[in-house]
């Protein structure tokens, strides 16, 4: 070996870090050597061809799916899974940057000031970005282990929310929506839409907080609520959208170290991997699209509405036990797959499917 | 079948070698048209493998250098032969029309 290809060796073992660690233990050597025979005596240094091939090349080999179609599926499904995951990220960091709730005592303020004669029977809270709405109810009488394992359902904006006796007002409740409309307007707020319906509802939004005033759906429609909600921020739909991005990469990744392991020569472990793959995605699969579903409407939100939980589907009644339980799957297997998978995975790369004859 | 792929699988269709002298032989069979680099080489290395159209005969150890030889397995030389086959076909019938076009001129093609 001269000097000039010890150096030519050195800088084609860190070109070679673009490939995963598990294929340059398989193939590293195997490469050097090939390379450093194609090259010159006299080099000493990988030409500008060979340094993009080996970062190419690098790169496609971590984003390759090594198996047949049902890999692909897999590797897609798996992005899709883990783009949701990574939207709702996304959106989290998006809803920090949401308008501060005005507090219960400044809502009764706003309310005396936009309604000329109200009749406030209950002021609640709600602090969190979202809620099941039995909290403006009161609380769940459902026990908390059976909601954090199954879920619930309407789950919904936090916020303040006023209830108004509409039967104790002087004015009738339509002159009243009307006068509320006016004032609303007058006061800076954006009517966006005023039911002209029995009973009236009314929606407003200004400065990232949204207000919503509609009935409760009794036998006397006498009681109207008032709830102000925070507006989606602006930043949720494009850290959604980046985060679906990543999320959908780590995915991808994901699914390429599982369909390695998967292709190792171990029949045992290729079955769990598989087994446990097609039970988590079945598992997943119902809550991802809803999950999508609901993820587009946040991207299309325009903050004049009270907003979607981005992460419903991982609160929602029966889809809650479905996320969770794939999730813990999925780790289960993706853990039994890697212990132990040094030397297994060594003779991925270089395996022989048939010896000659 | 992609042009590099089917000088691949013709260089190993006589006897097996290893990564350089694929690359060697792939160059000289293509009469330099394709010159391939070694991240191009072993990755059509692995997707064959992966199709079992090739497979790993021997690694030796020359100059404290590993040398890792490949052969064309049954599928792979079926896979081969069936290209050829087509590739014949296809040019066959494409000189059939030049001489029928009277366009044909020994391999050379007659510029009108």
């Amino acid at each position: 070996m001269t000097e000039a290809e010890s150096t030519l060796e050195k800088r084609l073992r860190r070109l070679l870090s673009a490939y995963p660690h598990w294929y340059r233990r398989a193939r590293g050597d195997e490469m050097v050597a090939t390379i450093v025979e194609a090259s010159g005596s006299d080099q000493d240094r990988p030409t500008r061809r060979q340094r993009r091939d080996l970062l190419v090349g690098g790169l496609r080999c971590r984003l390759r799916i090594r198996g047949g179609r049902g890999a692909v599926v897999l590797a897609v499904v798996a992005a899709l899974m883990f783009g949701v995951v990574g939207a709702w990220a996304g959106a989290w960091a998006g809803w920090q940057t949401a308008t501060p709730l005005p507090g219960e005592a400044a809502s009764r303020d706003f309310v005396h000031d936009v309604l000329p004669d109200p009749k406030v029977s209950k002021t609640v809270r709600v602090g969190a970005l979202f809620s099941y709405d039995t909290d403006y109810t009161g609380g769940s009488t459902d026990p908390a282990w059976a909601t954090a394992l199954f879920g619930g359902d309407d789950y919904v904006a936090g916020g303040d929310l006023v209830t108004i006796d509409v039967t104790q007002m002087h004015n009738p409740w339509n002159d009243t929506m009307a006068d509320l409309t006016d004032r609303l307007r007058a006061r800076g707020w954006q009517v966006d839409a005023h039911s002209r319906y029995q009973p009236p509802t009314l929606t407003a939004h200004r400065d990232g907080l949204v207000l919503e005033v509609s009935s409760v759906v009794d036998t006397t429609n006498s009681i109207h609520e008032l709830s102000i909600t925070r507006a989606q921020p602006a930043a949720v739909a494009p850290l959604v959208i980046l985060g679906f991005l990543l999320g959908a990469l780590c995915g991808w990744l994901f699914a390429v170290r599982m369909t390695v392991l998967a292709n190792v020569r171990r029949p045992g472990r290729r079955l769990v991997v598989r087994i446990g793959s097609g039970v988590a995605i079945g598992l997943a699969a119902f809550p991802t699209v809803l999950a999508l579903m609901v993820l587009g409407t946040v991207v299309a939100d325009d903050g004049t509405t009270s907003p979607a939980a981005p992460w419903t589907p991982l609160y929602f009644i029966l889809m809650r036990p479905l996320c969770l339980f794939a999730a813990v799957v999925m780790l289960a297997t993706a853990a039994t797959a890697h212990f132990p998978s040094r030397a297994a995975t060594a003779s991925v790369a270089v395996s022989a499917p048939t010896r000659a004859r | 079948m992609r042009e590099p792929t089917f000088h691949i699988l013709t260089a190993l269709a006589d006897r097996p070698r290893y990564g350089y002298d694929v690359i060697a032989e792939v160059a000289r069979l293509s009469e330099d048209r394709v010159k391939l680099q070694a991240g191009t080489l072993y990755a059509a290395l692995d997707r064959l493998s992966d199709e079992r159209l090739i497979g790993v005969d021997r690694e030796e150890v020359v100059g404290g250098r590993l040398r890792r030889y490949y052969r064309l397995t049954d599928a792979g030389g079926a896979a081969l032969a069936a290209e050829v086959e087509r590739m014949r076909h296809d040019a066959t019938e494409a000189e059939k029309r030049l001489r029928t076009g009277g366009r044909w001129a020994g391999g050379e093609v007659a510029l009108s």
